[in-house]
Formats: structure tokens, C-alpha cells, sequence
């Protein structure tokens, strides 16, 4: 694997660069605010002792509903051994893409469905022509921050992980309103 | 016809009357020709013509002389009304004169002509029409090549070169103005199924360099001296799978032996590094290289029209997604020998893709590109010797990925085609 100054556009870089936004989707995305991998600026690797490769990368970051885009510099250790380990992600001055506030949207969504007591089920969003009732793209935004968690947790350095398609999304009601997303699917072979 | 019923007054049965009259002057502006016949004479003697100018003079048998009685070289074509059928011929038989039916029944010819006529109207009306900016059934695609092969007949021939493993044919549209073996550009799309933007991008390209022969000078000057190969749908079975019973389906259909799990990859099948790093020997994997190397008929058969052939000079793989613009090599890193050559043509390609909506590409080989992957399409091209060899990941990076929305594939494939005419005009221009 190479180390030092890598090529941006080469996979090694693009690779640990789609980790920093499955991060930000798993701890700041929200069926109103989703963030994508906009371009790679430069790329450093270095291996950490026999614990791991750590890559340094400076990328810019797009909140993809309000389409604000800000530099970021962030931090991916993807740690070795016997057992696979999720990589570890520092970001930092990203923060105007933090404050930016989707709060009503958020509440006026749960507030429309806590009270709804009819159990809904959608299946497959996108449909496989690509379209999609534009009621359900918060619950496919909704969706890929789901689907983040898992691609952040299950992400190494060869591999770039995308959700493909929600093949189910079912509303269960009880104490809180919570989703039930099943059998994502995410795929990289192109 | 408004069939609302209200009470009639007596304005209303005027307006009737009037209705009535106009209806059976429309109808009777129809003339109708059941059971008439159209009869050839082959008229042996002088005589023969004197007594069939006088039947033409006859206006009591109201006869329609297709081809008049002028001399006994000619034959003589006559239309019969069904009321006089009998009579005429009573009287050609009693002069001897031998005569066939031609036509049995006129008006079932004009009924059957009509029926055509709107049927064409029909599909001339739905390829003006023909929606490129939507994803189509294989049937469709296949229908649609025909509608344009006959609205450009000059340019554009479908050629069948082989049959899929599940039988289906595999159409490849050849653009050519003519000559033998002229060096040829090959563009297949669709040879993952799943990648639906790559064959609809394939149906508007097609239409594009159909339309714009003879228009843009170019294009033209490019298609004098140079023909194209275009393999829009290069796996159906697959594609008809996606449609059917799985949109993700990448492979081929073809049944591993041994195996319950269907199909290989055919980006992996191809004879360069096959078997190397990149693709799997395992029957259920997505990778899955297959048995040998041109196991799959798919890829065979793309083989031996390029090698058959003799004489392309461009080959270009169109998959998507990801926005990549790509030379070989994929089973290896090491650079192929003209690879600072592909790359300039590759940045000035992407430079034209990005000025028309800012879309952004990569460009590089595909082993540092995407991911190290042997026995792919480009690889082999170029290793059989044809330099300009190059793979396109279209849109999108992975927000929709391979279910791009519909209303992107005319942008997608718009693009593309200002990034594929300049690789063209770059092989046109650099004979070897």
C-alpha cells in the first residue's frame, strides 16, 4: 500500500475520504441534512507502528440539501489486526457545515408521524427506474444515514462502500416512533 | 361525436338534420371497392387491342384502365366493378382472350394498405416521439434500432453478431458511409446489467451520430473515412433479469457447473491477466471470472468480430457509475506503454464532458483509478494492439448509483457524447 504523498484521484485516497462521510452522515445526518464526498485535495499515508495505517486528508465536504460545501481536514486510522476493526475518524474545521440548523424540518417530521398511527411499510427507494414519491426522501435520507453507520463500521481501506437501494422501510409505533430499515443493499463493484 | 343526451327542441332536430346530412356525406366521400378485381390482359394480335379499346369506351361498364390498351407488347391492367365482373368477362372468353385475376378483391388491398399506413403513422409518430430520457424493456431497445436503421438507411445497418447464452441475438449498430473494413471506433454499453444509464446512453448516442451525420462537419468528415461499431445492449440476458427479477444483476446468466449460483462477470472474462488479482474464482461472487478466459458467448462473440474485423482502431467500454474516465491497465499497476498519450486524449475528453454542466470526472488507469481488476474489456483491446482503448464510469458517484433517475440520462449522455466525439476525432486524426 503506498505511503506518503498519495494521488487524490487514485483509489487509496478516494477510499479513506468516502469514510470521513460515512462519519459525518452516522453522527450529523438527519432525514434533512446529508453529507457527500465532494473532492479529494491532497492525500498523506503513514503507518502507525504495527497497529494500523493512518491517512491525513484535506477534502471538501457537501451538505447535499441546503448544498452548502465547505473545506474539511479530517483524520481515518484504520487499524490492523486478526479481527476487523472499524476505522476511526477525526474531523476538524468542518464547523460551519455543523451549525447548519435543520431542527424545524426535523420536528415537523416527527411531529407528522408520531401521531400517525397507521403502520407504514415502503419498499424499495428508489424504485429501479430511480424515482421516488417525494414524501418519502426524508425517509430515504433517513435511510442512508442508517445505511452510514453500518458502511463506517464495516469500512477498510479497500473498500467504498455506497447504499444501492432501501429494499424495506416499515414505521413501528410505540413509546417514540422508530424505523425499522431492512436489507440494505451497498455494493462497489462497477 | 358528443353522445350527451338532452331533450330535443326543434332547433336541436334541425342542427340534427343538418348532422345526419354531413355524417353520410362523409361517408359517401369514401368510395368502397368490395369485390372488385383488377384483371391483366396479355394481349396477342392487334385485334385483341381493337376489341379491349372498345370495351374502354363502353362507360356503361365503368371500367378502370389501369394500364391502357396501346400495343401487344404491353400487357393491359383493367379494374372491374364487382356489378360488371361477369359480364366483362363473359365477353373475354368469347373473344378468345386469355386473362388472370390480379387483384381478387381491390378493396381488401386498400384496407390492408390503410391498416399499414397507420401503423406506420403509429411508429413513425412514437420514434419522433420515442422517449430517450427514460429506461426501455430489451424488446423495446430492439424495436426502436429497427425504426432507426429505416429512417437512416444510408448510415446505419443492424448487424446480428451472435446469439446470448439464453439465446437472445446480440444487435450491433454499424455506422458506415461506405468502403470495406474502414478502421473502426467499437463502443460497447450494458456489459453490467445493472448499469441501466450505460445502455440508455447507448440508445441516444445512437440517435445522435444518426442525426447529426451530415449536419455537423465533424462528425461527418469522421464517418468518410472511419466507421462505428455500437453494441448497445452487449449483455441482454442480463439486462432482461434486471427488468424481470433482480435490477441489481451484473453478470451474465450463464449456469456454473457445480454451483446453484448463476453467472459470470463479464468484465473479468476477457483474455488479459485473466484470473488475477481483482476478480474472484468463486461461482457466487459478483466477480466471478468465470471457467477460462471467453468462457461467456457474450464475450466470445465480441472477440471474433474484433479480431474478424482486423482493423479498429478505438475500442470503449461504457459502464457506470462513478465518473471516471479510464485507460488500461486494470490486472496491473504498471503503466501501459502509451500511457501519456491516453492520458492527454483522456483530460481533453473529460475538459469537454465537464463545460456542458460542470460535471466532475477523474481520469487515470484503472488500477489506481478504481481498483486493480484483470481480465477486463480495455485490457485485452489494448494488448490485441488497439491503442486507443478506454472505459467510461458514467454518472452518478454513488448518491443514486446505478438507479440513476431517468430525467439524468439525457444530461449524462449529452455529456458523454462531447467526451466520445473528441475521442473519435482524435483517432481520426492519428491514423496508425
Amino acid at each position: 500500500m503506498a505511503t506518503g504523498e498519495l494521488n487524490p484521484s487514485h483509489y487509496p485516497a478516494q477510499r479513506a475520504a468516502k469514510v470521513v462521510q460515512h462519519y459525518l452522515n452516522t453522527h450529523y445526518g438527519s432525514p434533512y441534512k446529508l453529507f457527500g464526498l465532494e473532492r479529494v485535495y491532497s492525500a498523506k499515508a503513514e503507518d502507525v507502528a504495527d497497529s494500523g495505517r493512518k491517512y491525513q486528508l484535506e477534502i471538501s465536504v457537501h451538505e447535499i440539501i441546503s448544498n452548502a460545501k465547505e473545506k474539511c481536514s479530517a483524520e481515518v486510522f484504520f487499524p490492523r489486526g486478526e479481527k476487523q476493526l472499524s476505522p476511526q475518524v477525526q474531523v476538524s474545521s468542518c464547523e460551519e457545515l455543523f451549525k447548519i440548523n435543520a431542527k424545524p424540518e426535523e420536528e415537523a417530521l416527527f411531529q407528522q408521524y408520531k401521531t400517525n398511527k397507521i403502520l407504514r411499510t415502503e419498499k424499495r427507494l428508489p424504485d429501479s427506474y430511480g424515482n421516488m414519491d417525494p414524501e418519502m426522501t426524508p425517509f430515504w435520507h433517513l435511510s442512508i444515514v442508517a445505511s452510514s453507520f453500518i458502511m463506517l463500521t464495516e469500512s477498510t481501506e479497500n473498500t467504498l462502500y455506497n447504499m444501492a437501494q432501501v429494499a424495506n422501510i416499515t414505521q413501528l409505533v410505540g413509546c417514540f416512533t422508530s424505523y425499522s430499515v431492512s436489507f440494505l443493499q451497498w455494493n462497489r463493484n462497477k | 361525436m358528443s353522445l350527451i343526451p338532452h331533450r330535443l327542441n326543434c332547433l336541436d332536430k334541425m342542427k340534427g338534420l343538418w348532422f345526419m346530412l354531413v355524417l353520410v356525406a362523409v361517408a359517401k366521400s369514401e368510395r368502397i371497392f368490395t369485390g372488385d378485381q383488377v384483371i391483366r390482359v396479355d394481349v396477342q394480335s392487334e385485334e385483341q387491342i381493337k376489341l379491349l379499346q372498345f370495351l374502354e369506351s363502353e362507360e356503361k361498364w365503368n371500367l378502370d384502365f389501369w394500364l391502357h390498351p396501346v400495343s401487344t407488347k404491353l400487357p393491359v391492367d383493367v379494374r372491374v366493378p364487382r356489378t360488371h365482373l361477369s359480364a366483362v368477362k363473359e365477353y373475354l372468353h368469347a373473344h378468345r382472350i386469355p386473362f388472370t385475376v390480379m387483384i381478387d378483391n381491390v378493396q381488401e388491398l386498400l384496407d390492408q394498405e390503410k391498416a399499414e399506413m397507420e401503423e406506420n403513422h403509429i411508429s413513425e409518430r412514437s420514434t419522433r416521439s420515442f422517449n430517450f430520457g427514460a429506461y426501455h424493456p430489451l424488446d423495446t431497445i430492439y424495436s426502436w434500432m429497427d425504426t432507426l436503421v429505416a429512417q437512416h438507411p444510408n448510415l446505419v445497418t443492424k448487424l446480428d453478431m451472435g446469439r446470448s447464452y439464453e439465446n437472445r441475438p446480440l444487435y450491433v449498430l454499424k455506422f458506415s458511409t461506405g468502403g470495406t473494413k474502414r478502421p473502426a471506433i467499437w463502443i460497447d454499453l450494458g456489459i453490467h446489467s445493472r448499469e441501466w444509464v450505460s445502455q440508455a446512453t447507448g440508445v441516444w448516442t445512437a440517435n445522435k451520430i444518426a442525426t447529426d451525420y451530415s449536419t455537423d462537419a465533424s462528425l461527418t468528415s469522421l464517418l468518410n473515412t472511419m466507421d462505428i461499431y455500437m453494441l448497445i445492449v452487449a449483455n441482454p440476458d442480463g439486462y432482461v433479469f434486471t427488468h424481470t427479477s433482480d435490477r441489481m444483476w451484473r453478470k451474465t446468466r450463464s449456469k456454473n457447473s457445480g454451483s446453484v449460483c448463476v453467472g459470470v462477470d463479464p468484465n473479468r472474462n476477457w483474455d488479459a491477466g485473466f484470473g488475477g488479482p481483482g476478480a474472484s474464482s468463486l461461482p457466487c461472487s459478483d466477480s466471478y471470472h468465470g471457467p477460462y478466459a471467453h468462457s461467456e458467448i457474450e464475450v466470445k462473440n465480441i472477440v471474433n468480430l474484433i479480431q474478424g474485423h482486423g482493423n479498429f482502431k478505438s475500442f470503449i467500454s461504457v459502464h457506470s457509475y462513478s465518473q471516471l474516465l479510464m485507460y488500461p491497465y486494470g490486472y496491473t499497476c504498471r503503466g501501459a506503454p502509451d500511457q501519456a498519450e491516453l492520458d492527454s486524449v483522456a483530460r481533453a475528453a473529460v475538459q469537454k464532458l465537464t463545460s456542458l454542466y460542470g460535471t466532475a470526472y477523474q481520469v487515470g488507469n484503472i488500477c489506481n483509478i478504481i481498483y486493480q481488476a484483470s481480465g477486463g474489456s480495455i485490457d485485452w483491446s489494448y494488448d490485441v494492439g488497439i491503442k486507443y482503448s478506454f472505459a467510461f464510469e458514467l454518472r452518478d458517484t454513488g448518491r443514486y448509483g446505478f438507479i440513476l433517475p431517468a430525467d439524468q440520462i439525457i444530461p449524462t449522455a449529452s455529456e458523454t457524447w462531447l467526451a466520445l466525439k473528441h475521442i473519435m476525432e482524435y483517432v481520426r486524426d492519428h491514423p496508425y
